[in-house]
């Protein structure tokens, strides 16, 4: 090699090969300097400590999420001789380092990702009441998952759940479970939910959840997402995108299906219900019922009375109308021609007399 | 062609449908009788359902490690 003249191009290549077979990828930690974006497209920035710094060159679209000066970040990269000599790093991820940079790169993205409207009430879609069919997106190693699986068995069946296996944290987390969104709202029979999942962790560990591609992705979905991931306290920007977010894994399954035992009770009651009312309708008729009878009866008894009246009117009138009263009051009934020389017969209250008509004289 | 057993999700709409009734307009005495007997049925078969019928949950095939080629 020694006596190996090289021409400066087969020096670089030569240089790159070494350097692809020696690093073919790297973990750097540093200090972002001089950050800027050219054409829209190239990312450069140096990345630096206290006493070393090197250059660095990215595509926007391998950025995933916010960067500026200042900030310390994890970079995997190769490194590269480039065509002019200048060595740097070629960037394939980037992620912050330590919370204080994690929670800047969370403001910026959640900011700008505000200002497009992404996190607005108003794109949210409601849970369907009783679903038939939702996709699941977790580690299916994950406690978080075991625990979601346990209670939408304990409050529900007849469920179908197509689950999604993926990372839910690390580099490739985001990707994979970007991969699984999209797998399930391609289905030709799409899911009512698609609901993400992952249990509690360091905001490193859910930076995953941060990344701006799954935030938009999630945004975008065709079915009903429910985002369910680390402890009550914890917000990622996936929570935020969510048509529905849950505090925890356990938490999405209260939300995705009732429990049964509740609707049994709750239907249980509304039928006890239905046969109180059907009691007291029944109550109700026989008081109308009752109330008419009542109505009749009463009718009846004043007709009763009306036509006893009546009839003492008439007994009074047919008592006064008797001849054993008219006698009574001293007057006598005369039976026989009243001419002079007839024998005529007397009727007192007391008596019948024989009598003879000696005279007959007209009162007029 | 046998009729599909009816669903939960279906079960469930036809209780709320025949509880609705015994509030509305449509109400009468003479059929209420029937009516909450079919309610009474239809729960005690929503309960026999939900406390049988388990979930079916399966980890899809599909790999998510790499980009489909």
């Amino acid at each position: 090699m020694d006596n190996t003249i090289l021409g400066v191009s087969d020096f670089i290549a030569l240089t790159n090969q070494t350097l692809e077979y020696a690093f073919s990828s790297v973990a750097v930690e540093g200090e972002v300097s001089g950050f800027k974006v050219n054409q829209g497209k190239y990312v450069f920035f140096d990345l630096k400590d206290k006493t070393g710094s090197v250059g660095c060159f990215m595509t926007v679209w391998q950025l995933r999420t916010p960067i500026e000066d200042g900030m310390k970040v994890i970079v995997s990269a190769s490194p590269k001789l480039t065509d002019w000599g200048k060595f740097s790093l070629t960037v394939k991820a980037i992620r912050p380092s330590g919370e204080g940079n994690l929670k800047r790169s969370f403001d910026l993205l959640k900011s700008k990702l505000e200002a497009e409207g992404l996190f607005t009430p108003e794109r949210k879609r409601a849970l369907p009441e009783l679903p038939n069919r939702v996709a699941v997106i977790s580690s299916t190693q994950a406690a978080g998952y075991a625990d979601f699986i346990k209670i939408i068995n304990d409050r529900w069946g007849g469920l179908d759940v197509d689950v999604a296996h993926v990372q839910v944290q690390g580099s490739e987390a985001s990707d994979q479970i970007v991969r699984a969104l999209k797998y399930f709202n391609t289905q030709e029979q799409l899911p009512e939910v698609i609901v993400l999942i992952r249990g509690g962790g360091s905001l490193d560990d859910l930076s995953a959840f941060n990344d701006e591609v799954l935030v938009r992705e999630i945004a975008s979905s065709r079915a009903v997402t429910l985002v369910g991931v680390g402890h009550e306290t914890d917000t990622t920007l996936a929570d935020l995108a969510a048509d529905v977010r849950a505090a925890t894994p356990s938490n999405a399954a209260q939300l995705l299906v009732p429990d049964k035992k509740e609707i049994i009770r709750h239907a249980q009651q509304r039928v006890e219900g239905a046969r109180l009312q059907v009691i007291r309708e029944i109550d109700r008729s026989r008081e109308v019922l009752g109330g008419k009878l009542e109505a009749v009866l009463g009718a009846i008894q004043r007709q009763q009375i009306a036509q006893h009246t009546k009839l003492e009117y008439k007994k009074q009138v047919l008592a006064g109308l008797n001849p054993e009263k008219v006698l009574a009051r001293g007057y006598a009934i005369v039976r026989g021609d009243l001419q002079a020389g007839a024998e005529i017969e007397i009727e007192t209250k007391a008596s019948i007399a024989k009598a003879e008509v000696k005279n007959v004289k007209s009162k007029a | 062609m046998s009729k599909a057993k009816p669903s939960i999700t279906q079960k469930m709409k036809e209780l709320d449908e025949l509880l609705t009734w015994f509030d509305s307009d449509d109400f009468e005495l003479e059929k209420a009788v029937d009516t909450y007997k079919q309610a009474e049925e239809l729960v005690r078969a929503i309960e026999n359902d939900l406390m049988e019928v388990k979930n079916t949950i399966s980890v899809v095939s599909e790999r998510f490690d790499r980009e489909k080629e």
